[in-house]
């Protein structure tokens, strides 16, 4: 039993928040327009392997745990870095597990590289059931249907989309494809999403096998905890310091108890979601695929039910400024409300371990 | 990064499943796995086959009889004993004086007190708190006044758990009542069959015999009986709080109570019908049993830092422990109350219904449990209080 990083993956640690901090001075979710250019970030994530980590060997990969995702992931929620790695991880780990297509090992080159982005668009207008139905259909190798919350610019999206046989397929679209409309926005935590209209847009099947998007979804999951997890830390600190130096009544805020038994639980909550996810990284490659969507659904669940927790105190304890704009913090709060809702709220995970045979592992 | 046991560790776990399966008393488990109340020989069965075994002190020093179990060998030991339903070695004598002997006492004391204390033989109970001092402990008044060589100690203690089976007492006195606070103060070993002592029971709100209040009047006490030095016992106290800590979050016990829930939930009702199959039950099973597992990792990371430093120092963030594992475990009680329903609101109704059927052995315990368990978050360093040392230590505050 061991919970430290090894010192190859403390060094990986130094360079990737020194990596995350330095892109977040152009790319931070602090700016409204932290998206534009987005695709340098990209390439230069790719120079630093981060894009190598998400594949195996085979694949030209250096993949050999997921603990390396999550040290990125983490040092991206403490930067506030706008990158969207989790839909871009969850894209690689399908592909890494795909069936054979043509153009397959070039393609993943081209993405380790940086030469090309791939992410998931999964989701779909007024759906909540985070990917177990699906209305996009495909029929004889062709799409149709709507795409929301596709990040904006990739060169290629993986979808998931309804086979006339019934079952759920994951299908590669090129991001300039025939008969792809796309609509462009920004979200609240200045990340440029689009939906994906598609009529007749041809597509390649990379893979039907439920078992390798589940995993993949879990995956990605799992990361997306620990981008919160380094918002949390970092919201903790923040108010913690806030709480030192702002004064009234003329005494620091932090001399009242009643401020400080709630800085303290902020600590509690982040660190019972840290030790949480940290449990079920350690499990994504678990061959007991069981005890895997326990762990995650409970990891999701608690980090989520942390994130309101920190996120809403953070903003009490700052006060008015933690309604401005202009305060870092505020910033994190967006972005860990937003988090919530992503990968499957609480009542999809609640419902996914209702259909557990066994919740308990004891 | 880690998560499973090392092949030792595992063996080791191994070696204590097996010693509790086949000498463990059953009849105290079973009485522990149903939340009733155990009697003084329940506690000194185990703990005497602990000793035995070599591990009723296994980690207090070798030269005092301890065996030098790494922390996580100690944290299996509290995991597996929980898990069978066990009581652990008896606190105080276990976790708390003996140490403070080993650590602080004079050589005739250790080989007075130690062996007796390992093996039970002299059941010690702790007195510490006072009408006046619960949280601010450091304001006790209970005094101690040298006269030639004995003290006289005069004043109450309180909450004193287990008090009316306990041959000895270690007590927090006041030596030097012109000291500040925690200057003045002496840790002192006292004989309960002394003159001028009295045990009155206080009940608690269950309905349950289990801790008292102790009068000293003008207790005539050797003065050899004095551990360390005077005035400081202060410094020993802190020592031996911080020993209590340890294994203080009792996660096994926990899992064992959402077992049962499960279990009992899972027990179709007179109509037919399961609890659970209630997803609104479900949901919060869920949501507490994610919270136990978050907290099981949290006291794994902190003990794979005490391994790894090799150190049993103890880190601020078992308070933590302290006031997650208090609140959890008494969710478990909340969860199991919900279940009874109306068919737990007596402790006779086992008497009542006299089913035969131990699947309902359980419910009489079950608000007295509930009921009982409120006093974790108040015991050991309130909650509030382990709030300030967090503020403190990890906060700066």
């Amino acid at each position: 039993m061991n919970f430290d990083l090894n010192s190859e993956q403390i060094q990986i640690q130094d360079s990737f928040a020194r990596f995350f901090a330095d892109g977040a001075k152009k790319h931070s979710r602090t700016l409204k327009n932290s998206s534009n250019n987005s695709s340098e970030l990209c390439l230069a994530a790719a120079e630093m392997g981060i894009l190598a980590m998400l594949f195996s060997e085979g694949n030209g990969g250096l993949y050999s745990s997921p603990t390396e995702t999550m040290i990125a992931m983490e040092e991206i929620g403490k930067s506030l870095c706008n990158i969207p790695l989790t839909e871009i991880a969850y894209a690689c780990r399908i592909l890494d597990k795909s069936d054979d297509f043509v153009g397959k090992d070039e393609l993943i080159a081209s993405i380790i590289s940086g030469e090309k982005t791939i992410a998931i668009a999964f989701d779909e207008f007024n759906n909540r059931s985070n990917g177990a139905i699906v209305k996009t259909n495909e029929n004889n190798g062709v799409i149709n249907g709507v795409k929301t919350n596709a990040n904006a610019g990739f060169d290629y999206f993986l979808i998931n989309a309804k086979m006339a046989n019934g079952e759920i397929g994951i299908f590669l679209i090129k991001g300039d494809a025939n008969g792809l409309h796309i609509k462009n926005y920004i979200t609240h935590d200045t990340s440029a999403k689009c939906n994906l209209h598609f009529e007749n847009v041809a597509a390649v099947k990379i893979c039907t096998d439920a078992k390798i998007i589940s995993y993949s979804a879990d995956f990605a999951t799992i990361a997306l905890c620990y981008e919160a997890t380094g918002m949390m830390r970092m919201l903790t600190n923040l108010t913690t310091e806030y709480l030192k130096t702002r004064n009234q009544f003329g005494v620091p805020l932090s001399s009242f108890q009643v401020l400080q038994h709630r800085a303290v639980d902020m600590l509690i909550e982040t660190e019972q979601a840290f030790s949480i996810a940290i449990y079920a990284s350690l499990l994504l490659d678990n061959s007991d695929v069981e005890a895997r969507k326990i762990a995650v659904s409970n990891a999701k669940l608690r980090v989520n039910n942390a994130a309101k927790f920190v996120s809403q105190q953070a903003v009490q304890l700052h006060g008015g400024i933690g309604m401005t704009d202009e305060y870092i913090g505020a910033h994190y709060f967006k972005r860990l409300t937003l988090f919530c809702n992503m990968m499957g709220d609480n009542y999809f995970h609640l419902n996914r371990l209702n259909l557990e045979k066994d919740i308990l592992e004891i | 990064m880690e998560l499973e046991f090392t092949a030792e560790e595992m063996a080791f776990r191994d070696e204590v499943r097996n010693f509790i399966e086949t000498e463990m008393p059953k009849d105290v488990a079973f009485k522990m796995a149903n939340d009733r109340e155990l009697e003084k020989q329940d506690f000194i069965k185990v703990h005497r086959k602990l000793y035995e075994k070599g591990w009723a002190t296994a980690h207090w020093p070798k030269e005092c009889g301890g065996a030098d179990w790494t922390p996580v060998q100690r944290h299996i030991f509290g995991e597996e004993m929980q898990r069978a339903s066990l009581p652990m070695p008896l606190e105080f004598n276990a976790n708390m004086v003996g140490p403070v002997i080993a650590h602080f006492g004079s050589k005739e004391q250790k080989e007075k007190f130690l062996k007796p204390t390992a093996s039970l033989e002299i059941w010690w109970c702790q007195g510490f708190s006072e009408p006046g001092a619960g949280s601010d402990l450091a304001s006790l008044k209970t005094t101690a006044v040298r006269d030639g060589n004995e003290y006289v100690i005069n004043g109450q203690k309180t909450w004193t758990t287990l008090g009316h089976f306990a041959d000895w007492i270690f007590c927090l006195v006041r030596t030097d009542p012109n000291a500040k606070k925690q200057k003045g103060i002496s840790f002192i070993l006292v004989d309960m069959n002394t003159p001028g002592i009295e045990v009155r029971p206080i009940i608690t709100v269950e309905g349950n015999h289990e801790v008292n209040e102790v009068f000293f009047d003008n207790v005539r006490v050797p003065a050899e009986n004095l551990v360390g030095e005077e005035n400081r016992g202060w410094d020993y106290a802190k020592f031996l709080l911080s020993n209590e800590r340890f294994g203080i979050a009792k996660i096994g016990v926990a899992k064992q109570r959402m077992q049962r829930i499960k279990n009992y939930a899972q027990t179709p009702d007179a109509n037919g019908e399961k609890l659970w199959d209630d997803a609104l039950f479900r949901a919060r099973f869920i949501q507490v049993a994610s919270d136990i597992k978050a907290l099981e990792i949290t006291q794994l990371r902190i003990l794979a830092k005490q391994q790894g430093h090799d150190s049993d120092a103890p880190d601020p963030l078992t308070s933590m422990l302290k006031i997650k594992g208090s609140e959890l475990q008494q969710a478990t009680t909340e969860l199991l109350l919900e279940i009874a329903g109306k068919d737990g609101e007596s402790p006779q109704i086992r008497e009542i219904y006299k089913t035969g059927n131990q699947d309902f052995e359980w419910l009489d315990a079950v608000a007295s449990s509930y009921f009982n368990n409120r006093k974790l978050s108040i015991y050991g360093g309130s909650n509030e209080i382990q709030h300030n040392i967090l503020s403190k230590a990890i906060m700066g505050f």
